[in-house]
């Protein structure tokens, strides 16, 4: 007698190791989370002779409300777990984090008001998936097929594959996470690429005129635009603007909208006319909650004289050498909001020592770590007091000086400054 | 960003607060219209009093809902805007079309 049971459990011992072994070796061949939970249920099914299996995942989200656990399931055959049934076996799982075996579930006390007729599940057998010590899901197999119904070496073997399986599960969760986490990078580092290869590599060089610019994007690509587009020995373009949204968006906006400036910008010596046209067109390709703001003067450097339109861009300003200030506002709403739209223009002359700042909200709206705002009032005070500087220089001033303000808070926008002086 | 749904005289009214910046309750705001638009709801008044920042990124989400709604024969009333998004609403000129009001009530009163 003692000899047979010694024999039973040898057999026993030997139909676990066989078990672990079959569920390692399955695992180690894939990362994928949804083909390694299939192994893992797929081998608890044959080797417990039940009907079906499923493990449960906990997806411990942070939300608004911190307690709210989302139960996401993965499960080998669909709707095996009943949702009403799946709440309350997780919510006992989180509260007990042992094993569950059960029978006649019909008449258990902890499960209720389970059954509408007909109910799935008449035993089912639990073991929580615990990886360094963290409860991460539930691992279940229902209905038993033999009459006794679940034994305690059912159980066991379950608890030791939920033990071995915990930490594959997780790491197979973590790696699928890494991989979309890399393929968002990737993406938002396309996009960077094409942004950057959008803009103009280089200052233009205009007779009479001293000109520069500076951007830096924020980590995340954002959505500043600005381009010089020379139209004829006298004339040129410049114009910058603010793209709405980010990463991949953002980028296709900004080359869409590019493409349209130049090639409107060459049909046309008004810049509201420009815009005008430009906006209908974009207005067609873009949908409703992507716009633009954008600043496009034309600067006629054989006369000396500056034609503009504002498409809802944040003003620019034109400093003379009395440090008088001018707002360049004249033009109409944002780009790509409303497709009839007559943009209007204005025109101003440019004599020696005026300054034109064009700029990106990133600058004025730099936050310091009191949440306040750079705001205009500095920026004034920063260009009034470095005039007599270069353009490249008078850009850096405005950048110390927006350093200086935020100290170590992270720039959460691109900033973007174009400078025109008339020498 | 947070949105809180009452209702007066049937007209909607959505008080927004906190930060509406680029974040996905933000870029929401255009998709809790639609749902309303898919309820039938149109008319629908914002309060914009407790708004705390408001880029140039929050304001997407502002014009698309109005874009929706008078695609539906509905409109759109701001009120109690600040006077940063009175300012933003000034140089994008969207002004012009998206009035704002002292008072929710003299909003309701307009749109209704």
């Amino acid at each position: 007698m003692n000899d047979l049971t010694e024999i039973q459990k040898l057999k026993l011992a030997v139909k676990e190791l066989s078990v672990l072994n079959d569920i390692a070796t399955a695992v180690s061949s894939t990362h994928d989370l949804d083909q390694v939970i299939e192994l893992i249920v797929h081998e608890c099914v044959n080797h417990l002779n039940v009907e079906q299996g499923a493990i449960m995942l906990l997806d411990q989200t942070e939300t608004d409300d911190k307690f709210h656990t989302i139960i996401r399931e993965v499960e080998t055959e669909t709707d095996i777990v009943p949702y009403h049934f799946g709440v309350q076996l997780s919510g006992w799982m989180i509260k007990n984090q042992k094993p569950l075996l059960i029978n006649d579930i019909a008449n258990d006390s902890r499960f209720t008001n389970l059954s509408d007729g007909e109910f799935p599940i008449n035993s089912i057998l639990s073991a929580p998936l615990k990886a360094k010590g963290k409860l991460i899901g539930v691992l279940n197999v229902f209905n038993k097929m033999s009459e006794d119904g679940f034994t305690l070496d059912d159980q066991r073997i379950l608890s030791i594959i939920a033990t071995q399986s915990a930490q594959v599960v997780e790491n197979a969760r973590l790696y699928g996470e890494e991989q979309s986490l890399k393929k968002i990078e990737e993406e938002l580092s396309f996009a960077k690429t094409i942004q950057t290869n959008l803009l103009p590599k280089s200052n233009p060089k205009i007779a009479g005129y001293d000109i520069a610019n500076m951007n830096i994007s924020a980590k995340e690509v954002g959505g500043d635009y600005y381009d010089f587009i020379s139209i004829d020995e006298n004339n040129t373009v410049i114009c910058l603007g603010d793209i709405s949204g980010k990463g991949m968006p953002a980028a296709l906006l900004m080359a869409n909208l590019q493409a349209t400036l130049r090639g409107q910008a060459l049909f046309t010596s008004s810049a509201g006319e420009c815009l005008t046209r430009s906006n209908k067109l974009l207005y067609r390709s873009t949908d409703m909650q992507k716009y633009a703001t954008l600043f496009y003067g034309i600067l006629n450097a054989s006369k000396n004289i500056f034609h503009f339109s504002n498409a809802g861009h944040n003003p620019p300003f034109l400093i003379n050498s009395n440090k008088k200030v001018t707002m360049l506002t004249k033009g109409g709403t944002v780009l790509g909001f409303m497709e009839d739209y007559q943009f209007e223009e204005d025109s101003i002359k440019l004599n020696s020592g005026d300054t034109i700042i064009i700029y990106s909200d990133g600058i004025t709206e730099a936050f310091n770590d009191k949440d306040e705002e750079f705001g205009e009032e500095r920026l004034f005070a920063v260009l009034k007091e470095n005039l007599k500087y270069t353009a490249e220089l008078l850009i850096e001033k405005v950048f110390e000086a927006v350093k200086i303000f935020v100290k170590d808070v992270k720039q959460s926008d691109d900033i973007t400054i174009v400078v025109v002086k008339k020498i | 960003m947070k949105i809180k749904e009452t209702e007066k005289d049937g007209v909607v009214i959505l008080t927004l607060s906190g930060k509406m910046m680029l974040d996905a309750k933000s870029a929401g705001l255009h998709d809790y219209v639609k749902n309303l638009i898919e309820q039938g709801r149109t008319k629908i008044v914002m309060d914009m009093g407790k708004i705390t920042w408001f880029g140039s990124t929050g304001l997407g989400a502002l014009l698309a809902s109005y874009t929706s709604l008078k695609d539906n024969d509905g409109d759109l009333k701001v009120a109690r805007a600040t006077r940063k998004i009175r300012s933003v609403f000034m140089f994008t000129q969207i002004i012009k079309v998206l009035e704002n009001y002292d008072t929710v009530d003299e909003a309701i009163a307009a749109i209704k």
